[in-house]
């Protein structure tokens, strides 16, 4: 019956491709969309992998995630030298990273930080950062570029770039009294590092000379020039990661300023499920074009089954009851269903793998390079059964034309 | 055993319809006989074949086929009867046109274990063979054979569907109007054959038809009309 089955599918094959690749949309639709969005968490979820603690001047906490880490908003005003000094004798304190931000360069933020961002900074399953080509800033006056920076704006070690005040839209205000060489760039990590810029935290000062600048004050003249007054930020890795609530209290009551403390992980989960109504719209988009395809599905075999009388008839003469009749029209559906499915994962894989490239540099986002992931296999096992299930209708519409064309339908 | 097909008290009539469209009080086909019904188009000689084949449900009366009391059997038993018992020749559109006609043959083999045994085709090459050895006793040569049903011309085609009825012997052959699109040479050249295969396979043949010109190849001949009277046996 397979062989009769795929004979006969063979002479529709024009219809059963506009099904396949109908099914095929749908299952790209559906697997594209969740692996985007599992792909996304994963790259957030990388980027903060191995912070434990963020500090910042008070503010509200998804505000400090997104401009700390991501970049994605604005930083709030910055907190004092001495809390920052506060917090790296912490004796719960493993290792600290100071940030500031503010200014960008065509459109890239600038992150000032020190040589310990290059010493503690992780991603992913706990990776260092590295130094691709050239090395990481020595003096105030040179910056290490993100991958995708210097890919896109085609820098090399040895460049000068200059400086915009302000974290992004035009350029209001230049730093060209203070150039920057280029001494190294990353390899790409698949996070927001690449699409930095990075200097040191006296090379941040002496561009606002004394920092100042940074929490909006207007530069004060006299302040020793390369001391910073001030970061945005400082990200913590604690000695004992059970000590990470006890220290968030700690810091909310420091003396010295008011502080907020972040626990990444907890935030980014926080605005995943903020996330959520957007990413169930589009779920509930892609299950809708499932739904259209399974409809075509349905459509177009019962619209062959008419000039698939005198087949049946054949087949009901030869002795075929109605099992055989199901298994040949419901079978239809589920073999058209199983090509959709891997005409869809074909186009997926090809797909990412093509763009995997591009996404990196462009959008910072790592591909999955997965063909099928086990967590998908629900998903595809659904829209077999469903192609299948449906396959009934027409199955049974089949048999019902042959009971009442009798042995021989009428032309 | 002898009656491979016994009919009594048959009645048919279409749903909301007072009078019956076929009434066949009595009928029956020992094994082995040939019978024509012959009558003109439209007199329900379909309707009897759809009923004799058990793909329509009996309403009145009662058909046995080898003894079984077919009409009572459910839907699911009938088509397994049907798949082991009969051989179906239709007037046309005998074959699945993707299929080559070996693949047409071997249709009978897949719905019938019963079948296989009779023709000692077990296996699928020995199904295989056993349809190129009948089709060539039907005159159709191996190439011919392993063609494209579409490619062959309608001649062909119904001797390859008299093949498929005759595959495994089954008891009963029962032909829909096979000869009606064929010129008089294809015509005598098939009734030829299936009367000798037929013969052979020691299945009984019930063929319907307008044309009685072809009574000569048969035992006995029945006008459908009479058929009401109850005047055979």
């Amino acid at each position: 019956m397979f062989r009769v089955m795929l004979a006969s599918l063979r002479t529709r094959r024009t219809s059963a491709l506009l099904v396949v690749t109908a099914i095929a949309l749908s299952v790209l639709m559906i697997l594209g969309i969740d692996r985007v969005r599992h792909q996304v968490r994963a790259n957030f979820a990388s980027t903060v992998s191995g912070i434990d603690l963020i500090v910042s001047a008070r503010g509200g906490p998804m505000n400090i995630l997104l401009y700390s880490v991501f970049r994605l908003s604005d930083p709030t005003a910055g907190i004092s030298w001495s809390s920052v000094e506060h917090l790296a004798n912490h004796p719960d304190v493993k290792w600290w990273i100071p940030i500031a931000l503010g200014d960008s360069h065509r459109g890239y933020p600038v992150v000032a930080t020190n040589d310990r961002y290059l010493a503690h900074f992780r991603y992913g399953r706990n990776q260092p950062l590295s130094v691709q080509s050239g090395a990481w800033f020595a003096r105030a006056d040179q910056a290490v570029l993100g991958s995708a920076v210097a890919s896109r704006l085609g820098y090399q070690a040895g460049d000068s770039i200059v400086l915009a005040h302000g974290a992004s839209g035009p350029a209001i205000i230049e730093h060209d009294n203070h150039p920057f060489t280029v001494v190294g760039i990353l390899a790409p990590t698949g996070t927001p590092v690449d699409q930095s810029v990075h200097i040191s935290l006296q090379g941040m000062a002496q561009l606002h000379r004394g920092g100042a600048f940074l929490s909006g004050i207007p530069p004060v003249p006299g302040q020793q020039a390369n001391k910073p007054d001030s970061v945005n930020a400082v990200m913590l890795g604690l000695e004992r990661r059970t000590a990470v609530l006890s220290l968030q209290r700690e810091l909310s009551r420091y003396a010295g300023e008011p502080l907020s403390a972040i626990i990444p992980g907890v935030q980014l989960q926080r605005l995943w499920r903020i996330t959520a109504a957007g990413e169930n719209a589009l779920r509930a988009t892609s299950l809708a074009v499932l739904v259209v395809a399974l409809l075509v599905l349905i459509s177009t075999v019962l619209a062959a089954l008419e000039g698939r009388r005198h087949e049946l008839a054949v087949l009901r003469a030869a002795g075929a009851g109605r099992l055989a009749v199901y298994g040949l029209i419901a079978g239809e559906s589920l073999c058209l269903t199983l090509m959709g499915c891997a005409l869809g994962l074909l186009v997926l894989f090809v797909g990412q793998w093509s763009l995997a490239a591009v996404a990196l540099e462009h959008g910072a986002l790592q591909l999955p390079d997965t063909f099928l992931a086990v967590r998908e296999l629900p998903a595809l096992g659904s829209i077999l059964l469903a192609g299948s299930l449906v396959g009934l209708i027409p199955a049974e519409k089949a048999f019902r034309n042959s009971l009442a064309d009798g042995l021989t339908p009428r032309n | 055993m002898n009656q491979v097909l016994q009919l009594n008290g048959l009645e048919y009539r279409y749903p909301g319809h007072q009078n019956a469209i076929l009434q066949v009080p009595v009928l029956g086909l020992r094994a082995g006989e040939r019978v024509l019904l012959h009558g003109p188009s439209g007199c329900g000689k379909s309707t009897l074949l759809s009923l004799i084949t058990g793909i329509r449900p009996t309403q009145k009366g009662t058909i046995e086929v080898v003894g079984q009391p077919f009409s009572s059997l459910p839907q699911r038993r009938r088509d397994a009867v049907r798949a082991d018992h009969m051989g179906v020749i239709f007037q046309a559109f005998n074959l699945l046109p993707y299929l080559s006609a070996v693949e047409n043959v071997c249709l009978s083999a897949g719905f019938s274990r019963r079948r296989c045994k009779r023709q000692d085709a077990h296996g699928r090459s020995q199904r295989t063979v056993a349809a190129l050895t009948l089709l060539d006793r039907l005159g159709i040569d191996r190439h011919s054979a392993a063609l494209p049903a579409w490619q062959l011309s309608f001649g062909q085609q119904q001797r390859v569907a008299a093949a498929r009825a005759l595959f495994g012997k089954p008891e009963l052959i029962i032909a829909d109007e096979p000869t009606s699109a064929l010129d008089d040479d294809s015509r005598d050249t098939l009734l030829n054959l299936l009367s000798e295969l037929c013969e052979q396979a020691g299945s009984a043949l019930l063929m319907v038809s307008h044309d009685s010109q072809v009574a000569p190849y048969f035992q006995r001949s029945i006008a459908f009309a009479d058929l009401a009277g109850g005047r055979h046996v």
